[in-house]
């Protein structure tokens, strides 16, 4: 369900120069549409008064101090951006040195964003960095209102999926200020991907939400009964063996007596069934969802994303409209294009989300959908009518998720009529989702 | 320190053996740019054996505003020393040197000592010290990369005369030989009974032996044929479909879902048999000092010509499929047996080349022989262009020229040409302008000089801008010419072949053959 991009161009244009006034010139504009090459003044360093003034001006929030971050505060900090943030909630550890730059092995232990602001500052003269070794749930609105532009360099759907939600659901198109853009970098193994987001101008995060893939889910009656892969033994050691030893105690994933624990019982369930291929490195990987990084790629997209922000905040060139994937592969590939919006983005869309499910369809499987529907997964969703603002189940707290609970086993046309709009949240993320269930006949 | 933990996230791509190529190759920067120094920091962290910095250069106040590795206290010292210095800190297991000598002329004064390298980089190299260099790399068949940025523009050539690979690391399907199953699998096969009553059976044979049973049924029907057109295939899926007793048979599902993908015909792909008709392969014992990779190859050739089928090696694994534990592990044994049969023939065909080459029995080790089995089907050979020839080829390119990011190839071509550091007149754009219209064939050249504008401005935009880096681009170009090292070093994944545009303006990139 695409829109016109052409409507949003428009609107674009219309609003940004307020937030980003550089970008009002717009012979600059016309002028690097037609010919990048015409104009021969590029902001080296420090070009031209008017670039330092802008990139002096512009406060920019980096989100992760990890492999990205560390290259985006680099990239960020030698383009001539002088107030930079970083906010990451983790600490050094030593799987980070074969990528994150700014850490050596005596940091390990220590919080990842006061190391890296530091080193950035010793650095790089002139470059202020502010660290904020927190969650970026945790931090209140007049922290994230401060800024001009976010950037983006996390390893977790979640969290960018929570920035993102965050980002559009302050943005107002009457007030230019509340419009923050958010250029978002990630990479796995060889390939990765960068793009820019206007909130409510451009598509979002969520809107391409089912081009990511979702991580591996094993069912859950293979792992108790038939175990058939080395996987299956490392997930039955952590989700059925480890409660059972330990309920008072959840796994931590960090903890290497815990991973030592689950490695050593995954591998006697393999031997028992005959299973082959239980290995410390694969139980780690299975246990903690590790994704393979290497420094290259996040050479390549933190800076393609830092050269967004330079292009965004002194519209020396126009900047990527919106997506840019990179393959490292198989030669170099790298396809870049406009995502468009979508009109029933449970985030920046306008529209409801139409749903055709069969009558007798209880709650619950109804909660299962929304979370494996790969353009929704909400996986905590609470639902209430819209019409009578009934609710239909809560999340939280305790005692309403206790009296909405019984609806759960219950069909759904005891809980509404069909063609119904229903508002979904999610307590995880700052989503609120119109969803129209109609029954199919 | 625990190299395992420390390079965790990389071992899980290239593996302990990619791993031990990284750590004993030995990299060559020629000039401490950034662009440099940004590729070499991306080898030191994930463990190069060694680095090599040739550069005469005192650290410049511009410097500073480009390259990560430098400081303002260090403006006036060696730019080799202080680089060095620098990135050595990222990993004390890397072996770091500063050679302080004219870069440009390093290939001739001290070639030796160049060639002692795995892996040669040279950024922002003028021309005429180009081709020296370039020559010389090509004809000790050592691995050159070119690097070279202009404000928002990069480029970069990799020259290598032959890269052979096995670990590819291409998407490929399961080898499963549903088309010609081995006698064991046969077997296993027609132990079971698709038609049996008790539906927990039903319900648990595994989709490889549903799709062995449905193809034998259609078979039976269509006596004659033998190449299964698409259709054929849906004809089976639907055979399938319609044997399901209830919609919880998840094996049936499996089974139709994954019909039309792995009744395939098991062939040797085109690729592997390019190489197998390659001389080096062909006339393996006419070659002087040959390869492990063309031993490999030759017995993996020779396997094919001994098989029944004329196959390659398996592969040996299976992925999940829906039944219980005990089938799954006795199918997954039986493609592991036949994978350990034909590693067996390949290692007898091994040693006897060796006997008959006169070479040691350890020049091939065993895990190699287990990886080229393994991976058969992706085995591959890039045979590279020298640079030497790509200057004197008219390129003929109509639909390409009227790219901009073919244009932007044509700009760095005089980039590279440029050596002077003096304002950019008019007359030099036109003067450089003319020598590359003279490397385009006639219906290319006609074009642009009807409209020279597009050319002349970016010829106009790589001189002005060849002495300055945007950091931006150094570091994007500089992950990319790290990526191709790894995997010209580690011989895993597909390296450019040959030539890249990084076009910052734009957000793309473009590869060109040349």
């Amino acid at each position: 369900m695409a829109l016109d991009s052409a409507k949003y161009q428009a609107l674009y244009r219309a609003i940004l120069p307020q937030r980003f006034p550089s970008i009002a010139m717009a012979d600059v504009l016309s002028a690097t549409e037609n010919s990048a090459a015409t104009d021969g003044a590029v902001p080296t360093a420090a070009d031209t008064d008017e670039i330092r003034r802008l990139l002096h001006d512009c406060k920019v929030l980096v989100v992760g101090a990890g492999g990205l971050g560390c290259e985006l505060l680099k990239d960020l900090a030698l383009s001539g951006f002088q107030d930079l943030h970083v906010i990451d909630m983790d600490t050094i550890d030593v799987s980070n040195l074969n990528r994150q730059f700014l850490f050596r092995l005596s940091d390990v232990g220590k919080p990842k964003a006061v190391v890296a602001a530091a080193f950035i500052e010793n650095r790089v003269q002139g470059a202020k960095v502010t660290p904020h070794y927190a969650k970026i749930q945790d931090m209140a609105d007049d922290f994230y209102a401060q800024f001009q532009l976010v950037v983006c360099g996390l390893d977790s759907v979640e969290a960018r999926r929570w920035m993102n939600a965050y980002l559009v659901g302050q943005a107002d198109l009457a007030n230019p200020d509340t419009i923050k853009p958010m250029i978002d970098g990630g990479t796995e193994g060889f390939n990765g991907q960068a793009r820019v987001i206007i909130p409510k101008i451009t598509s979002c995060y969520e809107c391409s939400l089912d081009l990511f893939k979702k991580q591996m889910v094993y069912p859950i009656c293979t792992i108790a009964n038939t175990p058939r892969l080395p996987e299956h033994c490392i997930e039955w050691a952590s989700v059925i063996a480890w409660p059972d030893h330990f309920p008072d105690q959840p796994v931590d994933t960090d903890n290497p007596k815990h991973l030592r624990w689950l490695y050593t019982s995954a591998s006697k369930r393999a031997e028992q069934f005959g299973i082959r291929g239980v290995t410390y490195t694969l139980t780690q990987g299975v246990v903690k969802n590790i994704i393979p990084a290497i420094a290259s790629t996040n050479a390549i997209i933190a800076a393609a994303c830092a050269n967004e922000a330079l292009k965004l905040v002194t519209s020396c060139h126009l900047h990527l409209d919106n997506y840019m994937m990179y393959t490292g592969t198989e030669g170099v590939y790298t396809y870049t294009y406009a995502y468009s919006r979508r009109a029933d983005c449970p985030v920046c869309g306008q529209e409801s989300k139409h749903l055709t499910v069969a009558p007798q369809l209880t709650l619950a499987e109804l909660l299962d959908l929304l979370a494996e529907s790969p353009d929704i997964q909400l996986a905590s969703p609470s639902l209430r009518s819209a019409h009578t603002n009934r609710s239909l189940y809560l999340q939280a707290p305790p005692q309403l998720e206790q009296r909405t609970r019984p609806n759960l086993s219950k069909p759904l046309t005891e809980l509404m009529e069909s063609g119904e709009e229903i508002i979904v949240t999610d307590r995880r993320l700052p989503i609120y989702l119109s969803l129209v269930v109609s029954f199919s006949p | 320190m625990d190299k395992t933990q420390r390079y965790d996230r990389q071992l899980r791509l290239w593996k302990a053996h990619g791993q031990a190529r990284l750590e004993a190759a030995r990299v060559c920067l020629l000039q401490a740019t950034a662009v440099g120094s940004e590729v070499l920091k991306n080898l030191v962290l994930p463990g190069v054996g060694g680095f090599t910095i040739v550069d005469d250069q005192a650290v410049a106040p511009s410097d500073l505003g480009q390259n990560f590795f430098v400081t303002t206290q260090e403006v006036g010292q060696l730019r080799a020393r202080v680089v060095t210095r620098h990135l050595k800190e990222l990993n004390e297991d890397v072996q770091g040197q500063a050679v302080v000598e004219d870069p440009f002329t390093f290939a001739q004064t001290n070639a030796e000592a160049l060639l002692a390298h795995s892996i040669v980089v040279a950024t922002n190299f003028p021309c005429a010290h180009l081709l020296p260099l370039a020559a010389l790399c090509w004809e000790h068949r050592i691995a050159l990369v070119v690097a070279n940025t202009a404000g928002f523009m990069g480029y970069i050539r990799v020259q290598v005369p032959e890269h052979t690979m096995f670990e590819t690391h291409s998407n490929q399907s399961h080898d499963l030989r549903l088309d010609c199953p081995f006698p064991a699998l046969h077997t296993f096969a027609d132990s079971f009974n698709v038609d049996c009553q008790d539906s927990m059976a039903h319900g648990n044979i595994p989709s490889i032996v549903l799709l062995l049973h449905f193809l034998k049924r259609w078979r039976d029907k269509h006596p004659t044929q033998t190449a299964l057109t698409y259709k054929d295939k849906k004809e089976i899926k639907s055979m399938i479909e319609q044997a399901v007793r209830n919609p919880n048979e998840e094996n049936f599902e499996e089974a139709a879902q994954n019909a039309v993908q792995t009744l395939h015909k098991t062939e040797t792909p085109d690729q592997v048999k390019r190489v197998f008709e390659h001389r080096s392969c062909k006339n393996l014992h006419a070659s002087l000092n040959p390869a492990p990779f063309w031993i490999l190859t030759r017995a993996l050739a020779d396997f094919v010509q001994e098989d029944p089928n004329g196959l390659l090696p398996l592969a040996g694994s299976i992925p999940d499929m829906k039944t219980d534990t005990q089938t799954f592990v006795q199918l997954q044994a039986l493609y592991f047996e036949k994978a350990e049969e034909d590693v067996c023939k390949v290692r007898h065909h091994v040693s006897r080349l060796l006997t008959e080459l006169d070479l040691p029995p350890n020049t091939v080790p065993d895990d190699d022989i287990r990886l080229a089995c393994k991976n058969a089907v992706n085995l591959r050979v890039q045979w590279g262009t020298s640079i030497a020839s790509e200057r004197n080829k008219t390129l003929a390119t109509d639909d390409l020229a009227v790219e901009d990011n073919f244009l932007w190839y044509l700009a760095f071509q005089t980039h590279t040409l440029y050596t002077g550091r003096d304002p950019v007149t008019s007359e030099t754009v036109e003067h450089e302008v003319e020598q590359l219209l003279g490397k385009l064939d006639n219906s290319t050249s006609q074009q642009l000089r009807a409209h020279p504008e597009p050319l002349s401005s970016r010829v106009h935009y790589t001189l002005n801008h060849g002495d300055t880096e945007l950091h931006n681009l150094a570091a994007w170009v500089g992950g990319v010419v790290a990526q191709e090292v790894v995997k010209l070093i580690t011989h895993q994944y597909v390296p450019l072949a040959n030539t890249l545009v990084v076009n910052g303006v734009d957000s793309t990139t473009q590869s060109f053959s040349l």
